[in-house]
Formats: structure tokens, C-alpha cells, sequence
């Protein structure tokens, strides 16, 4: 009852190997064009592989010799656009699936009624899907998804249309659909990550750059992308001795676990643990980049600096007694006590 | 506040002058007929027995010269809008072909084919089908000429309509016959519609192919638009009325047909 996905596309420079177990939520994530898109397409049917297989459930649906076809692989998609067929009642969108499977009428539009049900949106059976809001269509075509009682669901960012307020309504009901069954959930946001998924894989360039238990991932990133989504500082270097050795020569000391001697590792650290001064101010053993302001970010109460990939949060009047501003030439300062180092 | 007329952003002002000439230009002969129509004599002159004949042909052949459009065209329109093969291209530009050919030259080209010793006519002719100057021959020609013009347009609004519902359809196990016959078929009605509509007023209006491939003969191949060219030596009235009476057609046909936005 799981999915192996093993497949390249070398028009799209893809090249994925992914596995989600029975039952668990696989939560995927990387900058556009990563190929999260991608990644759905050929597990959906939408799109065939050069190479490769995808196998769900212990049957092969692609490879060099076989071809399941879209219809026929009980996959469900939901996207963030709800879709629902414009030409057909609510309760008639929900009973598609059924309908297509073979069943009756009445007993189709049972099932849509029952779906309708665990979803909240009942009431709104006799309506057109141009009469009822964003977040109720996206609830009636999740319906309809589950309608079909795929063996695999697939989410394509499905809150991403929605208002604040909605998705605080619908994230819990996404959970709990989510919670039983194999679900690979397409997200640019890490709450849905942490709140729904067992395992994040991040996808950059068309490959699977990092992927674990979410907790982990969001705390102990090794790819650029995993700690941005983190909200995190990364740096990538060279493990020697007690410190961490960058590509220009810089060196990081902080704390270090299970790091080995020449091997590739990460150092990771918070924006608000970087302090900023306008030259380097000596005395405690800190660590210190000197860096180029690029872009000046208010966040409510605080200040974020960016310069480069790096990232520090100040207070207004930091911004001001500094004159700190993009092409500003300061220098960052982290405590070793900050900074956790641990194998790439 | 007062409001202006104002033309649309960018429109430099005298355009209109060349516009108004234009409506005009389409206008004004429609004005003349209705001016010079015999009223009083029109109902006698629309159901003498000659006309009548005509009228009941022409629907009963353009009727039938629809349904064969629909049936042949609807698929193709399909294979064009939705295929990614190579070719496809010079496919079209064939179909379209006879949108633009002189009605005369596609009666000459029919007759070679299905005519006697035409390409198909002798083989037919051994079966005992003799199809030239029958009323088949007229609701051939009528759908050679038509067909294009059901194609193109609902090619048209299939791929406005895009295959983002199919693929949906798919994923919820809809096999391709079912999400055509539940998705896009109904999606594209109303397109569908005016394509049909479009396709029927072509075919009532066919002159050119008809009296070269089917002849004009009364009850058999005579439709109304050769019954008018005849009736215009022999009865300037008649023609004058039967014309009238085939602008009311026309009206009525753009009124269903006019173009509408598909459903998204």
C-alpha cells in the first residue's frame, strides 16, 4: 500500500526517487519550478516519465513497458484551483467519481450526500459551484476527491487561493482526511508541513535535496531551501577539527554534533541571534561576517536585514542609530552558544 | 455629472466615419429589398407550389447535410483542437479549404468524384447508386461546403475551454468516452450550438456547388436559393419575396448563433 516513485524527465531536468508508506502524508516542498508540479503529474498519469517506474500499492502504473492511465490508477488530485465542473450541481460534482466507477444514480448521490457531510458543506448540495465561496468550493472538491476513494490523494497547495481565515477552517479537516491515508501534499507553508505531514521531502532543481521527519528538517536543515522555510541562516562548509570551514576561508565555531573530520557540514543559526554593528567589535569569542546590506524587510516589531543569504532581525531603532540601509557595509556577529553545527 | 460619448481608449475619432460607411454598406440593400418586397402578395407568393417545394427541399437537404456535419465534424474538430501530432496544420488549412474555394469549383470537384466516371461514381454506378443530380448530390454538396464552418468554430471553443476539466475528470476515474460525454460535451454546448447553427445556414444557402454537382430540378435538387435565381427572370416578385424570406432565415439563425462566452 505504498508509492515508489523513481522517475527523470530530461526536458524538465528531473530526476526524483520518492517514497511514501501506506498511510503516511508526504509534505513536498522547494522554490518554483523544483518540480513539485512535476512530481504530481507523473504520479497522477498527467505526464509520462523518460524513464523510470512509479509503482503504488504493489501495482506498477509506469514504467518502460506498462502504462496505467490516469483514469485507472485511483489517484486523486486537488489543486488550488477547486475546478469543480461548472455545468454541475454541488451535490453532482460529488457523485461524479461514483458515477464513473459504475455506481447508480441513488447510489451515487448518496455517497455525495455522506462526503458533503463529513465535509460540512451539505447544505450547499443543490447550489452551482459559481454560487458558493473559494474556501466552500475547495471543501466540495476535496469532497469529490475522496469520493472517488482514491488510493493515493494528492494536494497541490490547496489553500494557497484561500483567505487567512479559511484556511484556519480548513487546515484541520485537511488533517484529519489527511491523517489515514497516503497523501502527498504540495505546500509552500511549513505550518501544514509540521501540522499534517509525517515526512518533508524538499525538492530543488528538479532533485530531492533533503528529506526526513518534518521536525527535524525545519529545525536541522541541511539544504538552502529547508532554512529558509525554517525562517533559518544556513552556511555550508568543511568540518575540521572544532570548526566549521567555509568555501572563502571564513570559519564558524558553535556547538557540533556528530560531525566528521573533512566531511561536508552545516551551520545553522536564528536571525534574531545575530547581532549587527557598524565595524567589528572585538572581545568575546564571536563569530563575524562582514557583509553588504541587499535588502532592508520591516516585520511589524522588528527589522529584517538581508545581505545575501544571510538574514538578521533588528529593532527600528537599531535601523535608525546604525543607518542601516541596502549597500550599508556592517558586520554580523553571532555567538558560538547560537550556532548549531551538525553534518550536510 | 454629465456623461459623453467618448470612443474607446486609443481610437482615433475618425474611424467611425469609415465604420458608418461599412454598416451602411450592408444595410442599405437589405433596406432596399424590404422597401420593394410586395408586401400584400408576399404570404401567396411565399406558398405558391413552386416555392413551397423549394422551401420543404432546402430544409429537408440542409437538415440532413447538418446532421452529417455534426456527426463527421464534431470528432475532427476534436482531433484538431486536441491532438499534439505533427501535420496537423496542413490538416486544418485542408479543412478550411472549402470556406474559401468558389462554390462552382467545389460542384466541378464534386462532380469528378462522385459523377459519372467520376473517382467514386463508376464504382457507386456498379452498386446501382447514380448520386449526381439526385438529392443526395445536393446534401453533399451542401455538407462539402458547410463543414468547415462547424469545425473551425467549435475547434474554436474547445480550445478556449482548455483541458483542465478533462483532466480532473481523469483523475476521478472517468474513462475518455465518459469525460467527453459528461465534461466536455456539455461545456461546449453552447458552442457547440452556434457552430451547428452556423454549419445549417451555410448549407440552406448553397448555390454554387448545388446547381453544378445536383442541377436544378423541380422537387429533386431545386432548393430555395435556385429557386429564386430562376423565379428572378421568370417572376421578379417571387424572387424579391423568397429572397425576404431567407433574410428572415438568416436573422433568426445569427440571433441563435451569435457568439457567447463559454463556461469556465
Amino acid at each position: 500500500m505504498s508509492l515508489r516513485v523513481a522517475a527523470a524527465l530530461e526536458s524538465r531536468g528531473f530526476d526524483v526517487d520518492l517514497t511514501v508508506a501506506a498511510g503516511e502524508t508526504v509534505a513536498v516542498m522547494g522554490p518554483n519550478g523544483a518540480g513539485k508540479s512535476t512530481l504530481l503529474d507523473v504520479v497522477a498519469g498527467v505526464l509520462r516519465a523518460d524513464e523510470g517506474t512509479v509503482t503504488l500499492a504493489g501495482q506498477e502504473l509506469a514504467g518502460p513497458h506498462t502504462w496505467v492511465p490516469a483514469h485507472r490508477r485511483r489517484v486523486a488530485l486537488l489543486s488550488q484551483d477547486p475546478l469543480l465542473f461548472p455545468h454541475l450541481s454541488v451535490r453532482d460534482n460529488v457523485a461524479f467519481a461514483p458515477r464513473a466507477a459504475g455506481s447508480g444514480r441513488r447510489s451515487a448521490r448518496e455517497a455525495a450526500y455522506s462526503w458533503l457531510e463529513r465535509l460540512g458543506v451539505r447544505e450547499l448540495a443543490g447550489r452551482r459551484p459559481h454560487q458558493i465561496s473559494g474556501g466552500q468550493a475547495q471543501r466540495v472538491a476535496l469532497a469529490r476527491a475522496l469520493a472517488a476513494e482514491p488510493t493515493l490523494l494528492l494536494l497541490d497547495e490547496p489553500m494557497a487561493a484561500l483567505d487567512v481565515d479559511v484556511v484556519r477552517e480548513l487546515r484541520p479537516l485537511l488533517r484529519e482526511v489527511t491523517a489515514a491515508r497516503s497523501t502527498v501534499l504540495v505546500t509552500h507553508d511549513p505550518l501544514d508541513a509540521l501540522l499534517m505531514a509525517d515526512q518533508v521531502v524538499i525538492l530543488e532543481g528538479g532533485r530531492v535535496v533533503e528529506q526526513g521527519q518534518v521536525h527535524d528538517v525545519l529545525t536541522r536543515p541541511r539544504s538552502t531551501f529547508a532554512a529558509r522555510v525554517a525562517g533559518l541562516n544556513l552556511l555550508r562548509g568543511t568540518w575540521r577539527g572544532d570548526r566549521l570551514v567555509l568555501a572563502d576561508g571564513a570559519e564558524v565555531f558553535g556547538g557540533s554534533q556528530g560531525c566528521v573530520e573533512g566531511a561536508a557540514a552545516v551551520a545553522v543559526f536564528a536571525p534574531r541571534a545575530v547581532s549587527v554593528f557598524a565595524s567589528a567589535p572585538g572581545g568575546s569569542p564571536r563569530n563575524e561576517f562582514a557583509v553588504v546590506l541587499s535588502e532592508v524587510e520591516s516585520r511589524g516589531d522588528v527589522v529584517r536585514l538581508h545581505a545575501g543569504d544571510l538574514a538578521a532581525d533588528v529593532t527600528p531603532r537599531a535601523v535608525t542609530q546604525l543607518g542601516l540601509e541596502p549597500g550599508a557595509a556592517v558586520v554580523f556577529s553571532v555567538k558560538a552558544a547560537e550556532i548549531a553545527i551538525h553534518p550536510a | 455629472m454629465t456623461r459623453r460619448t467618448v470612443p474607446a481608449a486609443g481610437l482615433p475619432g475618425w474611424v467611425v466615419v469609415p465604420a458608418a460607411v461599412a454598416v451602411l454598406f450592408v444595410a442599405l440593400p437589405l433596406v432596399a429589398m424590404a422597401v420593394q418586397v410586395p408586401w400584400p402578395d408576399f404570404w401567396s407568393l411565399i406558398t405558391s407550389e413552386s416555392a413551397l417545394t423549394a422551401l420543404g427541399l432546402s430544409l429537408r437537404t440542409a437538415g440532413a447535410s447538418t446532421v452529417v456535419c455534426v456527426v463527421l465534424g464534431v470528432p475532427l474538430a476534436l482531433v484538431l483542437a486536441r491532438s499534439e501530432r505533427r501535420g496537423l496544420g496542413l490538416l486544418r488549412s485542408l479543412v478550411i479549404l472549402p470556406m474559401v474555394l468558389p462554390p462552382v469549383v467545389a460542384g466541378i470537384a464534386l462532380l469528378q468524384t462522385f459523377g459519372r466516371g467520376g473517382l467514386l461514381g463508376e464504382r457507386l454506378e456498379l452498386l446501382g447508386l447514380q448520386v449526381a443530380f439526385s438529392t443526395v448530390a445536393v446534401v453533399i454538396a451542401q455538407t462539402f461546403v458547410a463543414l468547415p464552418f462547424l469545425v473551425i468554430s467549435l475547434e474554436g471553443t474547445l480550445r478556449t475551454a482548455g483541458t483542465r476539466y478533462e483532466r480532473v475528470a481523469a483523475t476521478l476515474g472517468a474513462s475518455p468516452s465518459t469525460a467527453l460525454r459528461r465534461i466536455t460535451v456539455p461545456l461546449v454546448l453552447p458552442g457547440l450550438v452556434s457552430a451547428t447553427v452556423l454549419a445549417f445556414a451555410r448549407a440552406l444557402g448553397e448555390f454554387g456547388a448545388t446547381i453544378t454537382f445536383a442541377g436544378s430540378l423541380q422537387g429533386v435538387t431545386r432548393t430555395l436559393p435556385l429557386e429564386v435565381y430562376l423565379q428572378r427572370e421568370v417572376d421578379p416578385d417571387a424572387a424579391v419575396a423568397l429572397s425576404a424570406l431567407l433574410v428572415m432565415v438568416a436573422l433568426v439563425v445569427i440571433v441563435v448563433a451569435r457568439p457567447r462566452r463559454v463556461a469556465r
